[in-house]
């Protein structure tokens, strides 16, 4: 139970997070990303596929994107991480930065391609990459603020 | 060591159940839009409070201080007097456009003659409300009829179009974004040309006009009302800068708005004007 409502305490403060940085346009860190993809890293029986499917249509709502295309990613994402935690763990959080740049890029370009195919819309590609880059130089704040509160709630 | 194995397939099956049910969810959502309760529902019951929350430091600031000024009698005499002032400016809005049209001894056209007599004020939740995009979400909703399509104002001029509504709250589309093409007209000579946004908020663009075109700096340009999206005759902006590039095929002109797009804290819903979205 406490670790249900910590983890729930933690993805509304990123939800949050989300909501205010849209100021900072394309430049604003994917916190539902970074705090969803710690919480499985460090718990991973903590959020699964189902949970990250509807975090996923959440974020569609708050983006205002096609619901089911950010859902999408985020269960590509948690599985992954959920494959590979064993080796993502012992990296160090610096590693791990590249390793969530990488996911997010495949993350961000999908999201380009179904919006490519659905809207006709203009896609700049600035719209899509920066916050990729602001995310994984994010990742090491994330981390550490996540797992103090982890260590101090004793979250496991 | 079966259990593992087990347990991996399972976790496998559901990837591939919610993967296809994430493409379902768009195709659903893209084609035959029936999940337009489901994102309502989302973000009635999630999105809107945690948005309200979040910009509530910043109000409970303003309105301190806000209190600190101004007492109740003078608010409430202010009030009166704004909305006398609004209707005002509104209807001052198309007198100007009809100014111009009858230098060109032409006939009004029949939908320009009405003035509209119902408006609604609707305060500014957040003023981007997309990080690339250029979105506000609104404080009125379904709840207070708002409909998609519905023309938004400012005091100026035209501000851009409802694109998405929920129970409590809806999302406005600014014409300053990269994605908004109007229909618009140049007062002046009647000409039609299409006004684009641009990615700097306070500029808008005319992309495909034609080199000899009839254009002077200070035009006012209007919505023409074509393709049933934006009522006609709302003043948009004024032409500040013509480049005529004999390189290039198109001139480049840049449309300064009247209005302050993006940084209003409150917006206009018009009422008298439906637009036809059902081609969409």
């Amino acid at each position: 139970m406490n670790n249900f409502l910590i983890i729930l305490v933690t993805l509304v403060i990123a939800l949050a997070l989300t909501i205010i940085t849209f100021v900072f346009g394309e430049y604003s860190p994917d916190w539902l990303y970074l705090v969803v993809i710690y919480w499985i890293l460090a718990v991973p029986n903590s959020i699964g596929l189902t949970t990250s499917w509807f975090i996923g249509l959440l974020t569609d709502v708050a983006f205002g994107t096609i619901l089911g295309s950010n859902a999408l990613t985020f269960v590509l994402i948690a599985f992954i991480i959920t494959k590979t935690y064993k080796f993502v763990r012992y990296l160090t959080v610096y590693q791990q930065s590249i390793i969530i740049f990488l996911l997010l890029f495949l993350k961000q370009t999908i999201l380009m391609w179904i919006d490519g195919m659905i809207r006709m819309e203009e896609i700049v590609l600035s719209a899509y990459y920066w916050s990729v880059l602001i995310s994984s130089l994010v990742w090491p704040l994330v981390y550490f603020v996540l797992r103090y509160i982890r260590r101090k709630y004793d979250v496991v | 060591m079966e259990t593992v194995f087990k347990k991996s397939f399972k976790e496998f099956y559901s990837f591939i159940i919610l993967v296809l049910l994430s493409i379902l969810t768009i195709a659903a959502d893209y084609k035959y839009n029936q999940l337009d309760y489901v994102r309502s529902l989302l973000n009635d019951t999630v999105i809107y409070p945690i948005d309200y929350l979040s910009t509530m430091p910043k109000k409970i600031l303003e309105a301190s201080v806000e209190e600190t000024q101004i007492k109740e009698e003078m608010e409430n005499k202010i009030k009166l007097l704004e909305n006398e002032n609004l209707k005002l400016k509104i209807q001052l809005q198309e007198f100007q456009a009809l100014k111009d049209e009858n230098l060109r001894l032409r006939k009004m056209s029949e939908a320009s003659s009405k003035i509209s007599d119902k408006q609604t004020l609707a305060k500014v939740i957040n003023n981007k409300a997309h990080p690339s995009k250029k979105i506000v979400s609104i404080d009125k909703g379904k709840k207070d009829g708002v409909f998609i399509g519905q023309n938004v104002l400012g005091l100026k001029g035209l501000i851009g179009q409802v694109i998405e509504t929920s129970y409590l709250s809806s999302k406005v589309l600014l014409i300053s974004d990269l994605n908004s093409n109007i229909p618009s007209q140049i007062t002046r000579t009647g000409e039609k040309v299409i006004v684009k946004g641009k990615e700097k908020s306070n500029e808008l663009d005319i992309p495909f006009a034609p080199m000899d075109m009839d254009l002077k700096l200070g035009d006012v340009i209007t919505t023409s009302g074509m393709a049933d999206r934006f009522k006609p005759n709302i003043p948009i902006g004024k032409i500040s800068a013509i480049d005529n590039d004999k390189e290039k095929k198109f001139a480049k002109i840049t449309v300064v708005p009247n209005e302050n797009i993006g940084n209003s804290s409150e917006l206009i819903l018009i009422w008298d004007y439906k637009p036809n979205t059902k081609n969409e």
